[in-house]
């Protein structure tokens, strides 16, 4: 063979053999990538997939950035320092408003959420979210002095007028911790509602108003009807529980200078309406409620949506100092919304209760009291105004800045930078399609309105809009390695639930890019994480209630000797660390709206914050599973129990947390094995 | 002989027995009916001789005598003259029938609740108030409710831990609700919703039937059907019961050996003192002594206790045949007159005993339940619900 | 020369060609932002344009482009080889223009593109009968409004979609309805002025539908007895039209509506001016060109008209000799919404669910009280009763219909009286779900939240006698 020949022969069989494996490694990864996205016709690659979407994946641990993500605020009573609750850097944030420059950051809690300060503007209180507790910061010292121990999810609070009690909501435990501010330790708790959020107190500090997030377990295939709850400050007791009827989602809550209203955000969900279009408001409604505080004083809601228009997801709400206007921050539609006080209060003189339960679905009530509408950055959180009431500051949540309004010129004058990383990581980029409704039709609502901080609204939809096949929301944290997903387990990835079925029969609108699809997917499986449980004891030991229900978890015979098949016992379905076997299985939970039996199981982690549960949401409770659904012991060998056993096993489950102190668990049960 | 008739009987007997006594020892009337209500330093091995020597005022609680009564009944606005339990809130009392609950406000009635309205069964039959949050705990015959600024919330066995649906007894303690009812005795924790039974299983009880639950100084005790009194330490957890030493069914073989009977009706604890009540009489224990108290051997109206309810030092008694109260040394009776609107009034210290009689009376003397405020005594009765209240008179009467 | 020489030389000359390549460009024959603009001589009467059949087709009418940035350049015709052309718009990366052509006097009216860049035309409708009102999709097809012949006896504009190669063509609008000057919103939709044709003339109002014909809905409706009558702009959150006061041959006056709410934000931009305007494009956020003329006699010139002020300013382009019209601007727009489409060719059936057919803003005469609850509805096709449907206690009823046929709705109560109807007409698409809240109710009303009762009692199929067809169930 010659020169040319032997050159041949040396460069191209590599380059051969190359070329083939290449090719072949190719075809192999796409027929793999449509099997992990069902299909989903999306042009995926190895990076997409392993590097972002797997949670324990260093190489997605490398590449996420500490963000500042501000949630809450308020302005020093002096005017010169804002406050700020930084989320995703448990930090407590004081900016210098001269200078407009973070003047320093003092680590707290977990998910620090909201803050108060006492009249001096010396202390601030912070509830940090997923911490159980209540940091006290010395703003000269800039030092976290004290952390009260609260209950579970401490989210707003609000100091008294003599700085002696502070009241805090207690979201996940649904109750109120009044703190006694000079023993510096809880004073009282008292049960307010399902999942209490927002928190104000009236002007003569008489009463404290509440409002919360879930509606009350009214039974399956009613309206949500969620409470306002009214505290006497003299006696520390629930005195009002006012009802708003076909409304979830009162996130915050701010009263007039006078006292005479309170106002606070909600959501009008269409739950029980066949969702068959979008249009004209058939999915979701936003607006805020309004209640005349003195007695029998008229309760109103008044959508901020327009026909064709709509301002998802209000959160926050703050009333300026003379009364006049209201501002409301759109978490979904990045808007803050100027309302006008006065001619809220024309529409409830003008109409009596009535009327007013009329026009609570009425989409051309919003050109009646919103002055103006104020684009702002991604996925604007909370509001504070300050004292003189000339600067609204509106925190930015996905921008990792705070943006100042002024009232005025009702224009956006400057921004504070919270000094938050540059770059815009694809998790961070697929957290603000998360928090934003850009993707839904006139953006009626985004992932988060139904999975609020990526848990679920308690409600069953029912979304083919015949009536058949309700789907009770489900969370999305932890969803990572729980495939398939949907409740009757027909999507085997996340690609496929949010792709073109769902953007033809959810979002009915434009569906989400590849680009954005994969950023979507990593923010869902890297951050949406369960909080702490805090029926979990420390090292994840149980108590000797939880280590009974355990063993009835685990049994293989009922009381009376019989050996329970496999298939029947809890922990062959529900094995940790997500409590699921990922498959579907057919547990007596088909109902007459069903068209097929047999449901995806669910995973079980922090089900205590779940309910309702089974995949039409029927069972309000964890008893219920059993005590009126589970049929002849369809879904594991129930029957031959004593009630105090079933309060063993459901002990138990409330006991069960996140995944990962499960493989906490199974890692050092392999140690000691190994041992 | 049929069972009033035998009570009749038996108290009639009893009154000829003391006043023939009386003479026989040479007491003059006048100078034994010259006694304050109350007064005496203790009850043990009392003895009319001794009594005035040993007067301790300080220790014993002086007992009011009510001699005015008023009825609510059905045309007062009450849902059913079968009144089952009551109980004061502050100015408000709440009346549970056995066809709803009612509210009164300034002794008039401003609301009835039904099952329409949320309460989880007609026949309410215990009701309790949260010191710590002032809400209302309704116990019926079939579920418990919570009754918050006005709105209902159920629990029954199917949608939460209560053991069981029929609820005879709640007792609100701390942050935490008791329960007795007749599938063991429940406790829930309010802040963390978690539940705890207490049954034949894992407690000192002969059955889950359980009665009554009362509480306080940390501990909690639970009246078991046959098991005594079940003592529980709420901090450590820990339990132990107080039963009846002879275990005889019909009679109390050796007095002041421990609880009376078993079969335990009732309890409630004030001021260091517990008193049980059972359908054999009442059993006193101050913590280091048992002393038992029957309808032949003291002023107790009956030895069939529905309802035991402490004040101070002293004890309210509701029975069969009318209404009992004890502080230690004197026993004050209440019961309607029959056939007539009166009502009797029997002061009772050892073998003395006096009856004064009243214009009115209690509108039954059949009492399931009673509570109190600073001014009147509320009771349940069988035919409607009574105000008692002291006057005065009656009390000047009995101390001439 | 040696080797060496040979590669620099070789090496050279191909610097020398890339180079050459790289800065020659062939100059485009229509700079960006060039004004695009019917021209429509004067001689010819505009005031009957857009009023019905005739007036839509004016005779040797022009698209020609003009430069606004430099008036000596010539304006181009860009459809010379017709003998008449009008309605262009500008496709959303501003490279071509689609707009409607008649190649000679007797040929129909046909949907073309021109390739702004090449300057090929291409034919996207090969109809026997005429076709206007031609605009882009987000998705590249072209929507277009065909003058057919319908059953109900007369001549009607139907919508009507195909793709740019007029391949695909499918008919979007089923009602006896004439639906012209559509143009799409940002939220995907697309908006016609839609006028009923039988069995009695209505007068126009806007309506929306989504890009498959389904949810064809009330869009604008004028309180004043006045009809839009020009194509609808959309800018910052503001729909723009003409709007002519009735009788007919009225003022024309420029007007708008938030896009948010237009029924009941209604704005006349030219309330006090004389003059008259015919169609519009917007500019930027403040300023729109508006087709104008201050008295009757002129022809229509191209003025820039500032939104805050509410006044006409200066003239930009005009011409004595001819009227001025429907103008664009070259440039790329920012892209509505592609809606997904959920028509499933092969049913034959749709269905209706009527939340509360009580709920009317139709004032019901001459009925005592219990007279008043409706006891069934009557649905009516074109020629007939396609049968009658219980209405539940709650008002609602539910019905599955053969798909793509109009129907329209009246109530009557126990004693078979009519209360209210017959309704304006709808149609529902194969596998399409619709649903409305009430009859004739408050179109800014969202439903309440509650199931209604027609859905577990059972839908009726009609016309009477026809199977239920079975829906697909569409879950996410």
């Amino acid at each position: 063979m010659n020169k040319l020949g032997r050159r041949i022969l040396f460069l191209g069989i590599p380059l051969i053999t190359v070329g083939i494996i290449f090719y072949s490694g190719h075809q192999w990864g796409v027929r793999h990538a449509k099997y992990i996205t069902g299909g989903t016709p999306h042009p995926s690659n190895c990076i997409s997939c392993h590097f972002y979407l797997d949670q324990d994946a260093q190489v997605a641990q490398m590449l996420d950035r500490a963000y500042v993500s501000p949630f809450k605020m308020l302005v020093s009573p002096d005017g010169k320092s804002l406050f700020v609750t930084a989320h995703e850097s448990n930090e407590f944030v004081i900016v210098d408003l001269e200078s407009g420059k973070v003047k320093t950051k003092i680590p707290v809690g977990k998910w620090p959420h909201s803050i108060s300060v006492s009249r001096d503007g010396k202390t601030a209180y912070v509830s940090n979210h997923w911490s159980q507790s209540v940091s006290v910061i010395d703003i000269d010292s800039e030092k976290v002095i004290d952390t009260i121990e609260v209950g579970n999810g401490p989210s707003d609070l609000i100091l008294d007028e003599n700085n002696e009690f502070l009241y805090v909501n207690n979201s996940f435990a649904g109750n109120l911790s009044i703190i006694n501010i000079n023993e510096g330790k809880e004073f009282r708790r008292i049960p307010t509602g399902n999942y209490p959020m927002g928190i104000a107190i009236s002007p003569d500090g008489g009463k404290v108003f509440v409002t919360h997030r879930r509606a009350k377990p009214e039974g399956f295939r009613k309206s949500p009807i969620t409470e306002l709850v009214v505290v006497d400050t003299r006696y520390k007791r629930v005195t009002e529980r006012k009802e708003i009827h076909s409304a979830h989602i009162m996130e915050n809550i701010d009263l007039t200078p006078s006292g005479d209203l309170a106002l606070f955000t909600l959501i009008r969900p269409k739950n029980l309406v066949p969702s068959t279009q979008i249009e004209r408001g058939f999915m979701i409604t936003e607006g805020i409620g309004i209640i005349e505080t003195h007695a029998g004083g008229k309760v109103a809601q008044l959508l901020l949506d327009e026909p064709n228009r709509y301002f998802a997801d209000p959160y926050d709400i703050v009333v300026a100092p003379d009364g006049e206007k209201a501002y409301v921050s759109h978490a979904g539609v990045d808007y803050v919304s100027v309302l006008d006080i006065n001619e809220i209060r024309k529409i409830l003189a003008e109409n009596n209760q009535d009327e007013l339960n009329r026009i609570a679905n009425h989409l051309g009530m919003s050109s009646k009291f919103v002055i103006k509408r104020i684009q702002t950055g991604p996925n604007p959180k909370g509001l504070t105004i300050s004292p003189d009431g000339q600067y609204v500051y509106i925190a930015e949540r996905f921008a990792d800045e705070v943006s100042v309004l002024d009232t005025r010129s009702m224009k956006i004058e400057r921004h504070i930078d919270l000094e938050g990383p540059r770059t815009i990581t694809q998790v961070r980029q697929g957290g603000r399609l998360f928090y934003n409704a850009g993707r839904t039709f006139q953006n009626q609502y985004s992932c988060s309105t139904c999975h609020p901080d990526g848990a679920e609204d308690g409600l069953t939809y029912d979304l083919t809009g015949t009536g058949r096949n309700l789907e009770n929301t489900i969370t999305l944290r932890e969803l990572s390695n729980t495939s398939p997903f949907k409740w009757n387990g027909k999507n085997v990835s996340v690609y496929m639930q949010c792709g073109m079925r769902f953007s033809r029969f959810v979002t009915r609108t434009e569906s989400f890019t590849p680009d954005e699809l994969n950023a979507l997917v990593a923010f869902i499986f890297q951050k949406l994480e369960n909080p702490p449980n805090p029926f979990q004891l420390p090292n994840y030991e149980l108590t000797e209630v939880q280590k009974r229900g355990k063993a009835i978890f685990e049994r293989t015979k009922t009381n009376d000797g019989r050996e329970i098949p496999e298939k029947d016992r809890c922990i062959t379905c529900h094995p940790p660390p997500y409590f699921t076997d990922r498959s579907s299985a057919n547990v007596g939970s088909g109902f007459e709206t069903d068209t097929e039996e047999i449901f995806d199981t669910p995973k079980l982690n922090n089900i205590v914050d779940t309910a309702p549960y089974l995949h039409d949401g029927r069972a309000k409770t964890l008893e219920e599973i059993w005590t009126i659904y589970g049929g002849e012991d369809f879904h594991g060998y129930v029957n031959d129990m004593m009630k105090m056993e079933l309060n063993d096993l459901i002990e138990y489950l409330r006991s069960i947390g996140p995944a990962h102190t499960y493989k906490f668990e199974e890692s050092s049960i392999k140690e000691a094995s190994n041992e | 002989m049929n069972r009033p008739v035998q009570k009749r009987f038996t108290i009639t007997t009893l009154i000829i027995l003391m006043l023939g006594g009386g003479i026989f020892l040479g007491f003059s009337l006048k100078k034994t009916l010259h006694f304050p209500v109350g007064g005496m330093a203790s009850s043990e091995n009392f003895d009319g001789a001794k009594a005035f020597k040993t007067t301790n005022p300080a220790k014993i609680q002086e007992l009011k005598i009510y001699d005015s009564w008023k009825h609510y009944t059905t045309k007062e606005g009450l849902p059913s003259n079968k009144i089952n339990t009551v109980r004061v809130d502050g100015n408000r009392v709440w009346i549970g029938t056995d066809k709803g609950l009612a509210l009164m406000e300034n002794g008039k009635i401003i609301n009835v609740l039904k099952e329409e309205d949320g309460l989880a069964h007609h026949n309410v039959v215990t009701i309790d108030v949260s010191p710590m949050t002032g809400d209302v705990w309704i116990g019926t015959m079939s579920g418990l409710n919570r009754y918050s600024a006005g709105k209902f919330e159920t629990f029954n066995q199917f949608n939460s831990g209560v053991p069981n649906d029929v609820i005879y007894q709640v007792y609100c303690i701390d942050k935490y609700v008791w329960l007795a009812t007749g599938g063991g005795a429940g406790c829930y924790d309010t802040y963390s919703q978690q539940w705890k039974i207490f049954t034949e299983m894992n407690a000192p009880m002969h059955e889950p039937w359980t009665y009554g639950i009362s509480g306080g100084d940390g501990k909690v005790w639970i009246a078991a059907w046959g098991g005594g009194i079940i003592e529980y330490e709420l901090e450590t957890a820990q339990m132990r019961d107080y039963i009846d030493p002879d275990g005889e069914m019909e009679i109390d073989l050796f007095p002041d050996d421990g609880l009376v009977h078993d079969i335990t009706t009732g309890s409630s604890y004030e001021n260091g003192i517990l008193w049980v009540g059972t359908y054999f009489g009442m059993s006193r224990y101050d913590g280091t002594r048992w002393k038992g108290y029957f309808d032949h051997d003291s002023g107790l109206a009956s030895n069939f206790i529905n309802f035991t309810k402490a004040q101070g030092t002293a004890v309210w008694l509701c029975t069969d045949n009318g209404l009992s109260n004890f502080n230690g040394q004197t026993w004050v009776t209440y019961r309607p007159v029959e056939e007539s609107t009166k009502g009797e009034v029997i002061i009772t210290e050892g073998d003395k005993k006096r009856t004064l009689t009243t214009s009115t009376s209690m509108s039954n003397n059949y009492l399931w339940g009673m509570d109190y405020d600073e001014e009147y005594i509320w009771l349940a009765t069988a035919k409607g619900l009574s105000r008692g209240e002291a006057s005065g008179k009656l009390m000047a009467k009995a101390t001439q | 020369m040696n080797t060496k020489k040979k590669i620099l030389a070789s090496m050279i000359f191909i610097l020398i060609l890339v180079t050459g390549v790289f800065w020659f460009n062939p100059e485009e024959p229509l700079n960006q932002d060039m004004l695009i603009v019917t021209a429509v001589p004067s001689d010819i009467d505009l005031l009957h344009d857009d009023l019905g059949i005739d007036g839509r087709y004016v005779p040797r009418a022009q698209i020609i482009a003009h430069d606004i940035h430099d008036q000596e350049n010539d304006d181009l015709i860009l459809t010379e080889e017709f003998y008449s052309a009008r309605s262009p718009e500008v496709s959303y990366d501003g490279k071509k223009m689609v707009f409607a052509g008649q190649k000679d006097k007797e040929a129909t009216w046909q949907i073309f593109i021109k390739d702004l860049e090449s300057l090929q035309v291409t034919q996207v409708t090969q109809s026997p009968v005429n076709c206007t009102d031609p605009a882009w999709l987000p998705d590249g097809r072209i929507i277009f409004s065909r003058l057919n012949k319908e059953e109900s006896g007369g001549q009607i504009h139907v919508l009507y979609v195909c793709n740019p190669d007029g391949s695909n063509k499918k008919r979007l609008t089923f009602h006896p309805n004439s639906d012209i000057s559509s143009s799409v919103t940002n939220d995907g939709r697309i908006i016609s002025l839609s006028e009923q044709k039988y069995p009695n003339p209505g007068i126009k109002q806007i309506f929306a539908l989504r890009t498959d014909g389904t949810k064809f809905e009330l869009f604008y409706k004028s309180i004043q007895q006045k009809i839009p009558v020009s194509r609808c702009w959309e800018a910052d959150g503001q729909i723009y039209f003409i709007e002519q006061e009735m009788p007919l041959v009225g003022r024309r006056e420029l007007v708008t509506v938030a896009f948010g709410h237009p029924l009941s934000s209604w704005k006349s931009l030219s309330a006090d001016d004389p003059g008259e305007y015919h169609s519009l494009y917007p500019l930027n956020m403040d300023q729109l060109i508006v087709a104008y003329r201050p008295e009757r006699t002129k022809s229509f010139g191209l003025y820039v008209f500032n939104t805050k002020d509410k006044k006409t300013e200066n003239l930009i382009f005009g011409k004595d000799d001819f009227h001025l019209i429907e103008p664009v601007i070259l440039t790329s727009r920012t892209m509505p919404l592609k809606l997904p489409e959920i028509v499933d060719e092969a049913k034959v059936k749709g269905t209706l669910l009527c939340h509360d057919a009580e709920l009317s803003m139709m004032p019901v005469e001459g009925f005592d009280e219990k007279k008043l609850k409706i006891h069934k509805v009557q649905v009516f096709g074109l020629d007939r009763m396609l049968g009658e449907v219980p209405v539940e206690e709650d008002g609602s009823f539910y019905i599955q219909i053969d798909a793509d046929t109009p129907v329209r709705f009246q109530t009557v109560n126990a004693d078979g009286e009519i209360l209210r109807g017959p309704s304006a007409w709808i149609w529902v698409r194969p596998n399409e779900r619709r649903s409305c809240i009430g009859c004739h109710e408050d179109r800014e009303l969202a439903p309440e939240n509650k199931v209604p009762d027609a859905l577990y009692n059972g839908m009726v199929s009609l016309p009477e006698g026809t199977k239920t067809e079975a829906i697909v169930l569409s879950d996410k």
